[in-house]
């Protein structure tokens, strides 16, 4: 409490005094870590003269010119579709329901529903992706499309339960009470009443899921045998045997929709998406 | 030489003047209260003494010594916080030593006395208790004996009883006079409620927007106070608009629409003639009696007056030297050993009563009076906020 | 019968019945996850005790072949190294951006924002916008040219590795840390001052010990999947570094010997399930007490 003439002293009164320019630097730097790889991947797309020559002579759309024409990245783009489409939908279903019984009711299971939602998270992505490929392509023998679609429901079901229950925990009961009151039945107050209010956490939850699917690569990669690859696949190609600045432009066409996806998102819950305050 | 002083001291937040050129002291071992409503700069005073703010402009000077652009760990200063501000992960005896771990203080030392400042607060044997297993109540003292027990200069109290309820807020107010007393610390205190402020302070010093209205012990401001701001916020208030028509020496003449009032200088001094005033009087100088089928208004007063004349109004134009008039009373609100009556007037809007007598019912007409000697005139400025008495701003 | 009154009769059915009403909703969801998480771990665990194919004869020859070895073990070793340094790199700098913005920001949202919105691109691109950086003659190498500095050709280093961990792993360390952080009352920090600790004693005796759980769990979440990996070291460390995800990966595209991998897998699950149970029970210790509020 009194003034200290020490080194410890002044190290403190320094930090102090220049706490907040400190922290300005930091969040500066790292986000500028974060975002200039992305900003080379930009500018790279429209390089003229490929990927291995920065900076680049010309500047160019033609790589944008021939990955609209490519057939096989078209290919990899429908086939990614036709996977994460009915995957987020069967994703958002489950984890609604998951959240629904996990904050209304208690029965023996609902520990266990709870961790086994979220573990997927948690247990390394390639021993997953193993183990899909001997159970549900070796053991059950699923065919491969079934087998891909549900290796994302699972890879997907953490994300969306952890944006979903929120909601429903934070949704007020007293109005389903109400609903109640006035004569609807549950399954009428449901599609009534809650359906609407949670409906923004869903949604959000539902493009979480569909970003991450679109983006997924390791199940895949082990669950998807041969036939036509999804994007995340086919760019692991592009990339391991065949380098173009193709990579580049697809990278960017990535960014854009899952940004704009994510930014949808986070507006339709406020932005409470996994850090509640 | 004060303990604390003040000069000058000014807060400005981009556009926003919180604090306007505040000067005040605080003597060793006093107990002064910064008393404000929201908004007023008090708060910001307070964390500015304490080190949390820097000043745009002005001195603060501790024991002598001026304190601005310290920091807060190295000032002689504790401080009580509004939400308590305990640590949840330490025991109530780790709380209390927390401040002597930092001055470095051995570990025994630190144990004993956190134990004798448990006593003092009366927690004896709560050392190892969580802040989490303390009712609100046990918390405040905690709070209380962690600063106290670092023995500082000045201990500051950012509105810590607001949320506690009665009983207990006065029950914390005599054991804070209590420790004050017998720790001798001087204690700066900081709140919105009027109640708590007169209770526990040897002085007032009385902020609104920013800016010093008044500062003084209770009575003083009780008794005496220098604007009509003060004259609401300390205690209560009534307000009837009027005009200055004459002055001499000794009087003053209000006119209030419906008669001429002669008010002593004394309680009206610096207006000029023909300006505007506020008259103000407090609820309980009001006297409250039937009115006369007639409607000549009759005092119902037994004490003995002035100058034991005839003092009715029923000469027309003569100067009274009280305020009379008549009124319906609209509601009563039983405090126990008194009664507050509000009663529209027939001239002058509302006014608040406070009566021994509960025989009043709503809807009756009364008769309403006070002395020209029991109000407080102050000057009202050229925007319709009344400003102070003596206007020098 | 009306729609109405179909849908009111399916509620009074389920009304009467609450613990099939509860199996009806809780039910799919739990089969999934059964059925397509929890059983193919099994089915890992079963398998890994065959002989070169699903469905050979039973061997512990897997498991012992593996912990016998002292080429895989030693990778093992790398891995868990490499993998507890990019923790503490990515939770160094994770904790202070997320110290940074909680205290001392005012577009709070906005710079959340900024930091989560990477993660959500996929990982190959973000793994080959690091490519492009920093192979022989790529971007850092042409720019630390520009200004006369030789050309260091990070690609394929262990470096490169480390440093494409930290891209990615760092957007989601921060969400735990912001969490914990954010709900930590101001005025503790205050009241520590106050009590004449500086700022560097407050961190280390209130913010630290207070924001325990969320420092563990960005750990966890960061050590966990850089422990499996294999796109990162592949891409950027090449044939120098392997890794024990790499291994995992090789016996089931191009070895074939997935009771091996299988086995491979089991052993990692273990050390991840391990470090899980230290961490939960006695990181809150290490770090002063988690008094956290929930």
């Amino acid at each position: 409490m009194n003034g200290r003439r020490t080194i410890a002293g002044a190290i403190e009164r320094f930090v102090h005094a220049h706490a907040a320019r400190l922290a300005g630097v930091v969040t500066i730097a790292v986000l500028a870590f974060l975002w200039l790889p992305i900003g080379v991947l930009v500018f790279m797309s429209f390089a003229d003269g490929g990927v291995l020559s920065f900076p680049p002579d010309q500047l160019t759309l033609r790589w944008y010119r021939v990955f609209l024409e490519n057939e096989a990245a078209r290919g990899a783009i429908v086939t990614t579709l036709t996977i994460s489409v009915p995957s987020t939908i069967l994703t958002v279903t489950l984890a609604t329901m998951t959240a629904y019984a996990v904050d209304r009711y208690g029965f023996r299971g609902r520990g266990i529903l709870q961790l086994l939602s979220t573990l997927p998270i948690v247990v390394p992505l390639v021993v997953t992706g193993v183990a899909l490929v001997l159970f549900v392509d070796g053991t059950l023998g699923l065919p491969d499309y079934l087998s891909v679609v549900l290796a994302h429901v699972i890879r997907t079901i953490p994300f969306a339960t952890l944006v979903i229950l929120p909601t429903f925990v934070r949704f007020d009961r007293r109005l389903e009470e109400a609903s109640k009151d006035l004569g609807a039945d549950e399954l009428a107050t449901f599609r009534q009443v809650t359906l609407p209010n949670v409906f923004p956490g869903v949604v959000a939850g539902g493009l979480l899921a569909f970003t991450l699917s679109f983006n997924e690569f390791v199940y895949t990669y082990f669950v998807k045998g041969s036939g036509d690859p999804t994007l995340p696949v086919y760019i692991w190609n592009q990339i391991r045997y065949n380098v173009t600045p193709e990579v580049n432009v697809i990278s960017v066409v990535f960014l854009v929709v899952a940004v704009t996806l994510v930014l949808v998102a986070v507006s339709l819950t406020r932005v409470e998406l996994l850090t509640e305050r | 030489m004060s303990l604390l002083r003040v000069r000058g001291l000014t807060k400005r937040f981009g556009d926003l003047l919180a604090v306007d050129d505040v000067d005040f002291d605080v003597a060793d071992g006093e107990f002064v209260s910064i008393l404000g409503p929201s908004g007023s700069g008090k708060s910001t005073v307070l964390r500015m003494v304490a080190g949390f703010e820097t000043p745009t402009d002005g001195e603060i000077g501790l024991n002598g010594e001026p304190v601005v652009g310290t920091p807060p760990f190295e000032r002689d200063v504790n401080m009580v916080f509004q939400d308590l501000a305990l640590f949840p992960h330490l025991t109530v005896a780790e709380n209390i030593g927390y401040g002597l771990k930092q001055a470095g203080v051995p570990a025994d030392e630190r144990r004993d006395r956190a134990e004798r400042m448990l006593e003092m607060v009366r927690l004896d044997g709560y050392d190892d208790r969580m802040p989490d297993e303390l009712s609100g109540g046990e918390q405040q003292r905690v709070a209380l004996a962690r600063a106290l027990v670092n023995e500082p200069a000045l201990v500051l109290f950012d509105e810590p009883l607001s949320s506690l309820d009665r009983k207990l807020r006065q029950h914390m107010q005599s054991e804070l006079q209590r420790l004050q007393a017998e720790t001798e610390t001087t204690f700066l205190y900081v709140t919105h409620d009027q109640e708590v402020a007169l209770a526990v302070s040897d002085r007032l010093v009385v902020l609104d927007d920013g800016a010093i209205q008044q500062i003084g012990t209770v009575e003083a401001l009780y008794e005496d106070p220098q604007s009509r701001f003060v004259a609401d916020f300390i205690g209560d208030v009534n307000s009837i608009p009027a005009r200055i028509t004459d002055a001499t020496d000794d009087t003053v003449i209000v006119d209030v629409g419906s008669g001429r009032v002669s008010i002593p200088r004394s309680v009206a001094d610096n207006v000029a003639i023909d300006t505007s005033v506020d008259v103000c009087v407090r609820p309980f100088r009001i006297r409250v009696g039937p009115a006369d089928d007639t409607g000549a208004e009759q005092s119902e007063t037994d004490e003995p007056t002035a100058d034991g004349g005839d003092r009715d109004r029923a000469t027309d134009a003569g100067i009274g030297e009280r305020f009379t008039t008549t009124g319906t009373v609209q509601s009563r609100s039983y405090q126990g050993s008194d009664s507050l009556y509000e009663i529209a007037t027939d001239e002058w809007g509302r006014l608040t009563a406070e009566v021994r007598s509960n025989a009043y019912e709503p809807g009756e007409r009364v008769a309403v009076a006070w002395d020209a000697s029991d109000v407080h005139v102050f000057a009202r400025s050229a925007d319709g906020h009344t400003g102070s008495r003596g206007d020098d701003a | 019968m009306t729609d109405r009154d179909r849908l009111g009769t399916v509620s009074a059915f389920f009304r009467e019945r609450p613990r099939l009403r509860t199996l009806a909703i809780a039910g799919p969801p739990s089969a999934i996850l059964v059925v397509f998480f929890a059983l193919p771990l099994v089915a890992m665990l079963v398998v890994s005790f065959q002989t070169g194919q699903i469905g050979g004869a039973w061997t512990l020859e897997n498991y012992l072949g593996f912990i016998g070895s002292e080429t895989y073990l030693t990778v093992v070793w790398r891995t868990l190294l490499l993998s507890a340094q990019v923790t503490a790199i990515v939770a160094a700098i994770g904790y202070a951006l997320a110290y940074s913005i909680v205290r001392f920001s005012r577009r709070t949202t906005l710079l959340l924002l900024l930091v989560i919105l990477p993660f959500w691109t996929s990982y190959i691109i973000r793994m080959y916008a690091w490519i492009n950086i920093l192979q022989s003659g790529g971007v850092l190498d042409s720019i630390l040219g520009l200004v006369g500095l030789p050309a260091v050709g990070l690609l394929y280093t262990e470096t490169a590795v480390r440093i494409g961990f930290t891209y990615v792993w760092l957007p989601l360390a921060v969400l735990p840390f912001y969490a914990s952080l954010s709900s930590l009352d101001p005025d503790l920090i205050e009241a520590s001052k106050d009590l004449g600790a500086g700022p560097i004693r407050t961190f280390v005796s209130v913010t630290l010990p207070l924001t325990a759980t969320g420092v563990i769990t960005g750990l966890v979440l960061v050590f966990i999947p850089t422990f499996g990996s294999f796109i990162t070291p592949r891409l950027l460390g090449g044939t120098n570094n392997i890794m024990i995800g790499m291994v995992i990966e090789n016996q089931f595209k191009s070895a074939f010997n997935w009771p091996f991998g299988a086995a491979i897998g089991m052993v990692i699950t273990a050390v991840v399930v391990v470090l899980l149970v230290l961490a939960t029970r006695f990181g809150g210790d290490l770090l002063g007490g988690g008094g956290e509020p929930s």
